[in-house]
């Protein structure tokens, strides 16, 4: 492994994008937008030296940060579609660089103009933070979470530009930094945990703004209080470490070749994301407000709540693994043709991926009565009502392997971006049931609820809360439900039966 | 000799469609090999997949013994690899351009700046080499590529239509430049589907047509596999037409004569000393012979014979 330093890419951004003329009309300008802000603030400020300066410290570290991410995200989400485009990217993976240090030229040398405007207004905001009376470890701490923040983002971009054909589409990886703030939702939650992942929440807690909701998030990990700047880094690092496999693992290959994960690395996906559920829950939240009836507040509370957030949760992340793990079709095709002769087991890697969600699932239901055993001196295992959650758990499977089977079907036709369109059709679906059980209600008062028990899995979530004895309609939609997974089985077969031919020449 | 490229049981499917079926293919050192045939035959596409840029849906390509699916990294060092498309980084210099490629190929950093030169100078970019290269014209860049191809001494080169698009000189320049590399004892797998643009050139050829190769061998060998009957031209001065009828149409192994002025074409069903042992009797029935051979088949002539004629 080439030293990250020596890495040709990055050289070859540093010379294609930093040749000495233009950085140093870069860093003048960079200078020259520093002393507009400092006058801005000077004059907002006039007595008093120290609120200047630390007001000038806020907004530069302010500025870093969305110029490096919007930056970052930006180039690094065309970093490689603009390579397809241009063609030029058949010719690096032709070389000997290995995908890792494809990824890592890319990700310190995309976004090279970027990181040479925040570096030159580094000892400026550093200098104003510290005699602005900012703690030095926060002035410290911004800057390494200013690190984190931006190779994780960049990964998730590059990531995204990996999948998609044309650079525009790589602009996508804009959409990461907007998940970013959606997971301050999650703030008053007992998963404050997942609000962590907000740089925003690691920011304000850093330099103490307890003025405001948001610096005051208390994160939990495994029921231990940990100071939301640290939670922030180890998510970078943890979520981080999932790009880079999947990158390291796809990056040299053909598009048409891509699968994001193997069928193992699905399964600890799942794994992974249960971990971290349970770890962020905060547990004596449970054990306090389960003996409530009902629960306070907006958010999931009651132990049958979580156990129905977890439900979902999984629910999320087994239509995620199920996409991750899509068969490229070639490969699929030559998985039937060996399982129709006997040489590859129907779980063969390259095989149909609806049976790798199964032990997902199982790990899933697992941890979460793992959870409630352990819980259980605090918590009766009774309140998290598991026997419906189980079924529940058994159903989101059905639907989520149909609509994974769906998604394969779509590979297999000739549709351009069959997956992106599949789950547009998806989306179609469930908002026409939603829109089908509206309709049915007018009708009748309990119709609603079975259209969207037998069209869609949700009706389980009210279940969990309120059962009701209808195993009928249950019984009804999961049959249908596995009718139709058996009718996209056989469509996929189908496809893949049908006999390849040999290619017509054209005219030269 | 060992191959320097080994490609068995290679195909491709996309879709429903096979592009490339059964490929298998032997090229030993020091060879400059045409792969030829219509678009849509399969070339690109065993191209690709020879230099690792597709994965074969069965079968492998060895590149001097290494198994470019299993230790692509390793096989690379191998490969040049060239496409019709000379997608090049517009904003950098020549020589950084070498450079990058030079560093990306992990070349030892002390060979580097001397093999940057030496290869400038074989493509003849000596005067751009600080050069900018969105400067550069079409056949620049051609060149360039090259050079990136080459810079890490690769003993195998693939050539995916290299000249398409390029103006006579360029072409001139890169067959030149090819034969160079030949000699220096690179392995080349050129690709075209315009013919004369590898006549002369090819040391041995493959016919691909609809995802198969039809044949593959020296030009001189599938001539003479596909043809029992040489042709012969012969040209002479003074009158001679007589004599050459009556001294051919003694010869069992003659036929077709066809006479238009002063030379003639014949075709001639023995071997060569028999084909010499005719010109010694023409000369003794008095022709005055000027010149006398047989008739090489071009690569278009054998595609023409092979192929099942569905393009050219």
């Amino acid at each position: 492994m080439l030293k990250f330093w020596r890495n040709p890419l990055l050289i070859l951004y540093v010379r294609s994008e930093l040749r000495p003329a233009r950085a140093a009309i870069t860093a003048a300008i960079t200078l020259v937008i520093c002393i507009l802000i400092g006058m801005g603030c000077w004059s907002a400020d006039l007595d008093h030296r120290q609120a200047f300066l630390h007001d000038l410290y806020a907004w530069l570290v302010g500025i870093q940060f969305v110029v490096l991410g919007v930056w970052s995200a930006g180039t690094c989400g065309q970093a490689v579609a603009r390579e397809r485009e241009l063609r030029t990217f058949d010719f690096l993976k032709t070389t000997r660089l290995t995908a890792a240090e494809l990824m890592i030229g890319k990700l310190l040398g995309a976004p090279i103009v970027a990181y040479f405007i925040v570096v030159c207004t580094l000892p400026i905001s550093i200098l104003a933070g510290l005699l602005g009376g900012v703690a030095p470890v926060a002035v410290l701490g911004a800057v390494v979470l200013l690190v984190f923040f931006n190779l994780f983002y960049s990964l998730a971009a590059l990531w995204g530009s990996m999948l998609v054909e044309k650079a525009s589409s790589g602009a996508v990886g804009l959409m990461a930094l907007l998940a970013n703030l959606l997971a301050l939702a999650f703030m008053d939650s007992p998963f404050k945990g997942i609000a962590a992942i907000s740089v925003v929440s690691a920011l304000f807690s850093l330099h103490g703004l307890r003025q405001f909701d948001v610096g005051r998030i208390a994160p939990t990990l495994f029921g231990k209080e940990v100071p939301c700047f640290i939670l922030t880094l180890v998510l970078y690092v943890l979520l981080g470490a999932w790009f880079v496999l999947m990158l390291v693992r796809n990056l040299k290959r053909d598009l048409s070749q891509i699968q994001v994960l193997s069928r193992w690395q699905c399964v600890g996906l799942i794994a992974f994301w249960n971990l971290l559920f349970y770890a962020f829950l905060d547990t004596q939240r449970i054990m306090a407000l389960s003996r409530l009836q009902p629960s306070p507040g907006s958010y999931p509370n009651h132990a049958y709540e979580i156990a129905t957030f977890a439900v979902a949760w999984n629910a999320f992340f087994l239509f995620l693994i199920g996409v991750a793990a899509l068969s490229p079709p070639e490969k699929l095709k030559v998985w039937w043709r060996n399982w129709k002769s006997g040489k590859a087991l129907y779980l063969a890697p390259n095989g149909l991926p609806w049976p790798w969600l199964v032990p997902a699932a199982v790990i899933a239901c697992g941890m979460l009565a793992a959870e409630a055993l352990g819980l259980r001196s605090s918590v009766p295992i009774s309140t998290w009502r598991l026997g419906f959650v189980g079924v529940a758990f058994l159903a989101f499977l059905i639907f989520t392997a149909r609509d994974v089977l769906f998604l394969q079907w779509c590979l297999l036709t000739r549709m351009k971006h069959p997956v992106t369109k599949g789950v547009l059709f998806l989306v179609f679906y469930y908002s026409a049931a939603g829109i089908i059980g509206a309709v049915a209600g007018v009708f009748s008062d309990g119709a609603t609820w079975k259209a969207i028990a037998v069209l869609t899995p949700y009706a389980w979530f009210g279940e969990i809360e309120n059962p009701r004895a209808n195993p009928a309609i249950d019984l009804t939609a999961l049959v249908l439900q596995l009718a139709f997974c058996i009718l996209i089985h056989v469509a996929i077969q189908k496809r893949l039966a049908r006999p390849a031919h040999i290619a017509e020449a054209s005219a030269a | 000799m060992p191959a320097a490229i080994e490609i068995s049981k290679l195909r491709k499917e996309f879709d429903d469609v096979v592009a490339v079926e059964g490929l298998d293919l032997i090229i030993p050192e020091g060879e400059i090999f045409g792969l030829i045939g219509p678009n849509g035959a399969g070339k690109t596409t065993s191209i690709r997949m020879a230099c690792g840029l597709l994965d074969p849906t069965d079968g492998q390509v060895m590149i001097s013994g290494v198994s470019v699916h299993d230790e692509p990294e390793r096989a690379q060092q191998f490969i040049g690899y060239l496409s019709d498309f000379f997608s090049v980084y517009e904003d950098l210099k020549v020589w950084e351009y070498l450079d990058f490629f030079a560093h990306a190929y992990k070349m030892p950093d002390a060979e580097i700046p001397a093999r940057i030169d030496e290869v400038i100078e074989q493509v003849d970019l000596e005067v751009k080499r600080d050069a900018l290269i969105k400067g550069l014209s079409r056949g620049m860049k051609q060149r360039l590529g090259i050079a990136r191809a080459i810079i890490h001494k690769p003993c195998v080169l693939l050539l995916d239509e290299p000249a398409s698009g390029l103006d006579p000189k360029a072409r001139l320049d890169l067959r030149n430049l090819l034969r160079s590399l030949r000699d220096q004892g690179s392995t080349v797998l050129i690709s075209s589907h315009i013919l004369t643009e590898l006549e002369g050139f090819c040391t041995s050829i493959g016919l691909m047509e609809k995802g198969r190769m039809i044949r593959s061998g020296s030009i001189e060998a599938i001539s003479a596999a596909e043809s029992s009957m040489r042709v012969v031209r012969l040209h002479w001065v003074g009158q001679a037409e007589a004599m050459l009828r009556a001294s051919l149409d003694q010869n069992a192994q003659a036929s077709g004569l066809m006479v238009q002025g002063d030379h003639a074409v014949f075709k001639f069903a023995g071997s060569e000393a028999e084909l010499s042992a005719v010109l010694a009797a023409l000369v003794t029935a008095g022709v005055r012979v000027l010149s006398f051979g047989e008739v090489k088949q071009t690569v278009e002539d054998l595609y023409l014979k092979l192929s099942h004629h569905e393009v050219m």
